[in-house]
């Protein structure tokens, strides 16, 4: 049957403009949240300078004028919670970076800015820990975000940990992909002879590849000099 | 890998979309649609003589049935022949199909032949047909009185180069899950045929109660025998030398699905291989303009249809199995503690900066639709949505496509295994 079937150029045409449109709206909101993101990690990042600021003052305070055990509580417990801001901060940086499109530059910046604080705030941690004569245990935690399959599975553990020994246990991860931009990393990596990842300095003491459940809970209750409470369970 | 798995998922959420998108555009066009049904008779101008073949493997629980409801049909007795052909059944069907014929007083036939599938008995059955239009009808399925009248009345509308109307599909009586669940899609799919029937892109002639003109089927050469899907094949022949087919959007037919998932996978196994084998068979179509939106759009949707089900399988294996995979590994790490996580979730602190913008409203936009299809095929179906069957829609949307992808990856396995049906010319 020699039908001239015609097509229905108008409906092909309709439909691209108003997939289009849909497709421009979501990207226009996509790059507007990314600067939004930007702004907030920016705005934490500065918080987190007026932390450390406020920190060193107390440490200056504490070794300069009066050394009592109350304010040795109080430079501690604010550590920790800077620590621990820090580390949930970072959770959402990593994400905001894995997402962004324009703005890898300054995210890079930030990444750097992360690394920096840890590791000033574990130097404040070991020399309050001496100061004050305070029970705790510092971990520098050394992962790569993308060369190492198990890292994540040693995060879990050390979460986990955090949670259960509370302000006895300070955890400060050091991501080493940032070797490159930031020479503090190779120094580090240098001095503690750091090969494989993940790697735990716990105390001083270098801990390579994955340690699991029970033998992280022996290590750092091992580390205490009194015993704790949660050591004492099973 | 992250750039290319990026780049897949938009190419797939554009792709969709502009599908998506040109439906409704077509449904907007469709203005007639959700008009309610007929309640006034129908009035026919006239009566044509009408055939409906039988074919019968083996049917003897279900022939008897299928035969009183082709009785049922409100018309003409004199006007309405029924062609039994018994397929070499090896049963009672032929004795008891023979009873029937002779307490029944109807022009009923029964031809016996080897058995040699449907097609070949479809077409024994036409060669004998003496109406001018013929209907098939399996012996697991059911017609309503009223189809064959709407169905003519179409064909008297419409002009001489109508070929085939297909009927409404439904799922008779379902019970089990897997029933439940084909339900909702022959529910969306009869909806979606609406659409297709109203720019001519309708491409397969669904084997119950399909009503054919004889005149062309006779001209086009009868039913494929060699093929998986001859109701597909039908279709796409008549499509090829540019006949018309149309839906009877509420001419009813009930058929019984498979009830355990190895019967659908049986059944979805032969069609999509079949549906492959057309696709490739009649590739001359595709984007072809001579062939209109059919050619240029419906067998490129035929074929996005297999991809998107590979990446759709793809995606689930990245985004969620990973996922949870990642956890049962964890979980032996930590000597399977579930402390840890359930301390997470109650740890959960929702930080709106996370929400990844692009993404939630490309999926957010297919879903309204995809909400919205479900409730107009319901009311297109003169069906209305009951709150139990929430759970069924849950599964529908997130379930069942994916089992439908695993029943495609096979298909393929099984295709490239033996190559040899692929090639073949129309």
């Amino acid at each position: 049957m020699a039908v001239e079937r015609k097509i229905n150029k108008g409906n092909y045409i309709i439909a691209a403009i108003l997939t289009i449109m849909v497709f421009v709206l979501g990207l226009s909101l996509g790059f507007l949240f990314d600067n939004l993101r930007l702004n907030y990690s920016e705005t934490i990042n500065k918080e987190s300078e007026v932390n450390y600021l406020s920190l060193q003052f107390q440490y200056l305070y504490l070794t300069t004028l009066q050394n009592t055990n109350s304010s040795c509580a109080v430079l501690h417990s604010a550590i920790e919670k800077s620590t621990k801001d820090l580390s949930e901060s970072l959770q959402d940086f990593i994400t905001f970076k894995e997402n962004t499109k324009l703005n890898k530059k300054e995210y890079e910046l930030i990444g750097r800015r992360y690394i920096l604080d840890n590791l000033k705030y574990w130097l404040l941690a070991r020399k309050a820990k001496e100061e004050c004569n305070l029970d705790v245990v510092n971990v520098l935690y050394f992962y790569s975000e993308e060369h190492c399959q198990i890292c994540p599975n040693q995060g879990v553990v050390l979460t986990y940990f955090k949670k259960q020994f509370g302000d006895s246990l300070l955890v400060f991860p050091i991501d080493v992909d940032y070797e490159e931009k930031e020479p503090i990393i190779s120094i580090l990596l240098d001095q503690y002879d750091i090969r494989e990842y993940p790697t735990l300095i716990i105390e001083d003491r270098k801990h390579s590849g994955l340690i699991p459940n029970t033998e992280f809970k022996e290590l750092i209750c091992n580390s205490f000099q009194d015993e704790k409470e949660i050591c004492k369970k099973d | 890998m992250n750039i290319l798995l990026t780049v897949l998922l938009w190419v797939t959420y554009l792709l969709s979309l502009y599908m998506t998108i040109y439906w409704v555009i077509v449904f907007s066009k469709e203005k007639t649609l959700i008009k309610k049904d007929r309640k006034d008779k129908i009035k026919l101008k006239r009566f044509p003589l009408i055939s409906v073949i039988v074919p019968a493997y083996n049917e003897e629980s279900t022939i008897i049935p299928v035969l009183n409801s082709i009785l049922e049909l409100d018309y003409p007795k004199n006007k309405l022949e029924i062609i039994v052909v018994n397929d070499g059944s090896t049963d009672n069907t032929k004795q008891k199909v023979d009873s029937f014929i002779k307490n029944a007083n109807r022009n009923i036939k029964l031809i016996h032949k080897k058995n040699q599938g449907k097609a070949a008995a479809l077409n024994t059955g036409l060669e004998i047909a003496k109406g001018e239009f013929f209907a098939c009808l399996d012996a697991d399925s059911f017609v309503d009185k009223n189809t064959l009248k709407k169905m003519l009345s179409l064909y008297e509308k419409e002009t001489k180069d109508l070929a085939i109307i297909t009927p409404a599909m439904k799922v008779k009586d379902p019970k089990s899950f897997t029933q439940k669940l084909q339900k909702l899609e022959y529910l969306v799919s009869l909806f979606i045929a609406r659409l297709m029937s109203s720019i001519d892109c309708i491409y397969v002639a669904p084997g119950p109660f399909s009503l054919y003109r004889t005149i062309i089927i006779r001209k086009l050469g009868g039913f494929d025998v060699t093929t998986l899907t001859e109701d597909q094949e039908i279709a796409y022949r008549s499509q090829k030398h540019n006949y018309k087919i149309k839906q009877c959007h509420d001419g009813y037919v009930y058929t019984i699905a498979p009830k355990s998932f190895r019967g659908l996978y049986k059944q979805r196994n032969r069609w999509l291989k079949g549906a492959i084998y057309n696709i490739m068979q009649y590739r001359d179509m595709l984007f072809n303009v001579k062939y209109g939106d059919f050619g240029l759009m419906q067998m490129a949707i035929n074929m996005l249809a297999f991809f998107l089900c590979i990446t759709g399988l793809f995606f689930f294996s990245v985004y969620i199995l990973g996922p949870f995979l990642d956890f049962i590994r964890d979980l032996f790490i930590l000597n399977f503690n579930l402390m840890p996580f359930i301390q997470a979730v109650m740890d959960f602190r929702f930080n709106i900066m996370r929400l990844s913008v692009e993404n939630i409203v490309i999926v957010y936009f297919l879903f309204l639709i995809t909400f919205s299809v479900i409730y107009i095929s319901h009311k297109n179906a003169n069906e209305c949505f009951k709150k139990r069957n929430i759970f069924i829609l849950i599964l529908y949307l997130f379930v069942y496509y994916l089992a439908i992808s695993f029943i495609v990856i096979m298909v393929f396995f099984e295709i490239l295994l033996d190559k040899s049906h692929l090639w073949k010319h129309s």
